[in-house]
């Protein structure tokens, strides 16, 4: 494969880690935050800069990086989950706007916006990318799929039922949260690795933006389609180069075709075009159940 | 020199203030946040911009201002109707709100820089000398400028929301929806005045954000999340607590940005609003918006 | 009486200027049905509220198997024991009705994050016990048919008893119904009654607290009556002279007469 392909297969893959952890975190536990891609701002930062300045491998500075987001939105999430949703969206934008600025204040480190360089480049990352892709898709589809699962679900529909059952809403979504951060930490990682230089306007709330829509472009609740939807309309843009339309450049209006592409979608299939995907992947869902249940048929059996 | 801060950080706050109750009348009616507006400022600016710069000599400042309003207005307007009046048709869950809110934001702020992502552009002048004197004090002209008509325009509304029939029903139907229609209050009135005021309010904004600073795709956004942090500090959805909160905020950052450069600030009001919300999570308003048990 | 489940002393709530409950008091013991009675807005469901600690008592304590709980949170009540039911179903429409079911059962799944991310054994050991759990409860109950049904695909009256069976997963010592007769049709309404009664027969243990504002079907249900009117306890006792005492009848048929 062209180092073009196996690009564009990591950049999917990116893609697909960063929506996993908003999936984890807005379809189950139905919090929205815009400032996901701040997590992968730290992570990225953290981990290159560690290696860079401090020598050390990046193996070791990328666990660090990861563990410091899921710290850093601990922190965050302490105050502001115990409070109305609308809240914790309006602050996750300036949480982005702040760790930008972070970055650009330690603009000695971080060479602020002119971009962050010197990252390493690490052999066969594609596989490795690859790999760890695979990886969050199977734990985020584990936790859906666990207790955690359920109780977000149901603390997601119904905060006082949930809390009737005795579920700690609010310890609940501190852990998903962090857990989410995390992932979108890794997707950070990747990130860097595969562009090779990392900026703060990389990753400002648009990028967190387009996270949350690509979500809801591949159905609300489904991971499968999530996962379909991260990947695809990711790479698909990248085909668009160089087509020419009335003399326009479309891969430059390709998130403008997008945006009006979503507000048709929720304007006249606001419910169609979820039960459409649903029924599209009922069958990888069904299938996806059979096993889970043949399993644990398999597990009474012993 | 503090006066002279004091009055940059009061007329700071004033435009803050307007981007605040903009935001927070559509939350208070609809509950849910409307991350469009930003968007909306962007294009007003840029709006604003190119109707100065296609006379040969400027409009009087308050033409443009009028102007820029009316297309506001227009455009909120359409917005509505291409995003959110289906939704709210089907009384679907904030969810889509909220991502049809993104998408408009996203969608202006993508087909501004498409066009015009290239350059700054700046107001034309409008004063002669930047600066004024009364006595010994220097003032900026242009905040000056944006201090009177945000107050202006503050005033207004303040009158419209608390003397009128209309605003009457604004806030009737912000503080109980279903009673409100039981008492005969038309709720697709409340909201296309709701959004027709949050427009002009939106394109007036970007007017005097314009001449402040100069005009790109991305003003609208970053002058956003300051009307965020006002309305979240004021009590969300709101009114009369964004006002203060947020000629306050202009104020703690102009004198933060004095003291600590311009860099160093959004750092320490984002650590300044998680303690205010963990100590105050009703904000300076004391009203809580709550969901019923 | 040394079986006493549940006890509330004076227990007073309001919310502005109105007074929803005014010095309720209450006993309920092991195994006993006591109904709560009264018209709409006689301030019954602030009474489930308080008990189940969505609001706190402005005055008044409560007891829950002489342990005081007037201090305890929502969530600590829900898991010492008290649990119930809601005025219209509150079940999780996301979840088919197995989950809905084990998600009462979920707050002490005993097993971390991580052991469900990875798939660890003992996340398919204490999932499959929360299944058995959920399922012997639902076959106990003549549910286990709707099992991987979603909620929203149900008649009304199976979901209702879909949310108590979801109520009774956990061992409850006190099971609170808030008008589980409300929206169910003359035939579902009886087939409830019977269903409650079954409930009682295989809990022994169980102290069952019901609200309603329909006489007759609590007349018949109940052991202990306790009439509510303007928030205040007008009259309580056994069905019987409930049935016939004066000021019943007149908060019931005043208008009427």
């Amino acid at each position: 494969m062209s180092n073009y392909q196996l690009s564009l297969i990591m950049l999917a893959c990116i893609s697909v880690i960063t929506v996993c952890g908003v999936f984890s975190m807005t379809s189950l536990a139905g919090m929205f935050s815009l400032g996901q891609a701040a997590y992968m701002s730290i992570s990225a930062y953290l981990t290159f800069c560690l290696a860079k300045y401090l020598a050390l491998p990046i193996w070791l500075t990328s666990v660090i990086g990861i563990f410091a987001s899921g710290f850093v939105a601990l922190i965050i999430s302490l105050p502001t989950l115990k409070l109305r949703r609308d809240y914790f969206a309006l602050l996750s934008v300036a949480f982005g706007q702040m760790v930008s600025s972070i970055v650009i204040l330690l603009g000695d480190y971080t060479n602020a916006s002119i971009g962050f360089s010197k990252i390493p480049k690490v052999e066969g990352l594609v596989y490795i990318i690859l790999g760890i892709t695979v990886l969050i898709v199977f734990m985020v589809r584990n936790l859906k799929y666990s207790r955690f699962g359920r109780m977000c679900i149901a603390l997601k529909t119904d905060e006082i039922a949930a809390r009737s059952f005795g579920i700690d809403v609010y310890r609940l979504k501190v852990k998903i949260y962090v857990i989410a951060s995390m992932i979108a930490a890794v997707g950070g990682i990747c990130y860097g690795l595969r562009n090779r230089v990392i900026s703060p306007d990389a990753f400002d709330w648009s990028l967190s933006a387009e996270m949350q829509i690509l979500l809801f472009f591949g159905g609300t609740n489904s991971l499968t389609g999530s996962v379909i939807s991260a990947a695809g309309l990711k790479v698909l843009p990248e085909f668009l180069k160089g087509v020419k339309l009335f003399g326009f450049d479309l891969q430059s209006f390709r998130t403008v075709i997008y945006c009006l592409l979503i507000i048709v979608v929720i304007n006249f299939r606001t419910k169609g075009i979820m039960g459409e995907s649903e029924l599209n992947f009922a069958a990888l869902k069904r299938i996806a159940k059979r096993r889970s249940s043949a399993c644990s048929k398999g597990g009474k059996k012993k | 020199m503090t006066l002279q801060l004091l009055i940059s950080g009061i007329s700071l706050g004033s435009v803050y203030a307007l981007i605040a109750v903009g935001f927070a009348i559509v939350f208070s009616i609809l509950r849910f946040s409307n991350f469009a507006h930003g968007g909306m400022i962007s294009a007003c600016a840029f709006i604003g911009y190119f109707f100065q710069a296609s006379f040969e000599t400027p409009p009087p400042f308050y033409v443009t201002v009028l102007f820029t309003a009316v297309c506001g207005v227009v455009m909120a307007l359409f917005i509505d109707t291409i995003a959110y009046r289906r939704i709210r048709k089907k009384q679907a869950p904030t969810l889509y709100y909220f991502l049809a809110s993104i998408t408009i934001a996203i969608l202006i702020e993508q087909i501004l820089s498409v066009f015009f992502g290239k350059n700054l552009y700046g107001y034309p002048q409008i004063f002669e000398s930047t600066t004024f004197y009364i006595g010994s004090i220097r003032f900026s002209s242009i905040d000056t400028l944006i201090l009177v008509v945000s107050l202006v325009i503050l005033t207004v509304l303040l009158f419209v929301i608390n003397k009128t029939r209309i605003g009457l029903a604004i806030r009737a139907v912000a503080i109980d929806p279903a009673t409100s229609r039981l008492m005969g209050i038309n709720s697709d009135v409340v909201i296309i005045t709701v959004f027709a005021i949050a427009g002009a309010l939106a394109g007036i904004s970007g007017v005097l954000l314009g001449t402040k600073y100069s005009v790109y795709p991305s003003l609208g956004a970053s002058m956003m999340i300051k009307g965020f942090i006002a309305s979240v500090i004021g009590g969300l959805g709101s009114l009369s607590g964004a006002i203060p909160a947020a000629i306050l905020l202009g104020v703690v950052e102009i004198f933060l940005t004095y003291w600590l450069g311009s860099l160093a600030t959004p750092i320490v009001l984002f650590g300044i609003m998680l303690v205010f919300l963990a100590i105050r999570p009703e904000g300076i308003s004391g009203k809580f918006a709550k969901d019923k048990v | 009486m040394s079986n006493c489940v549940l006890k509330l002393e004076h227990l007073h709530k309001s919310f502005g200027g109105v007074e929803a409950v005014k010095d309720f008091s209450c006993t309920v013991d092991e195994g006993q049905i006591v109904a709560i009675i009264g018209p709409n807005g006689a301030g019954k469901t602030t009474i489930f509220n308080l008990i189940s600690k969505i609001y706190q008592p402005d005055r008044g304590t409560l007891a829950l198997g002489g342990v005081d709980i007037t201090r305890k949170s929502q969530i600590e009540t829900a898991r010492m024991g008290v649990s119930r039911t809601f005025q219209n179903t509150r079940l999780f429409a996301g979840l088919n009705v197995l989950d809905n079911v084990k998600v009462a059962l979920d707050f002490d799944g005993k097993y971390s994050l991580l052991e469900a991310m990875f798939l660890l054994p003992r996340r398919w050991k204490r999932e499959k016990e929360t299944t058995r759990r959920a399922m012997e409860c639902l076959e106990l109950l003549n549910l286990a048919q709707y099992a991987q049904t979603r909620p929203s695909n149900l008649p009304y009256g199976i979901q209702r008893r879909v949310e108590i069976a979801r109520a009774l997963v956990s061992n409850p010592k006190v099971l609170m119904l808030d008008e589980p007769a409300a929206g169910l049709n003359p035939e579902e309404v009886f087939q409830l009654v019977d269903f409650i009664r079954e409930i009682h027969g295989k809990y022994p243990q169980l102290a069952i607290l019901v609200i309603e504002h329909r006489m007759d079907l609590v007349m018949n249900l109940s052991d202990y009556i306790y009439v509510q009117d303007f928030g205040e306890t007008i009259a309580r006792g056994l069905p019987a002279d409930i049935q016939n005492d004066p000021l019943v009848l007149k908060a019931y048929l005043g208008e009427e007469e």
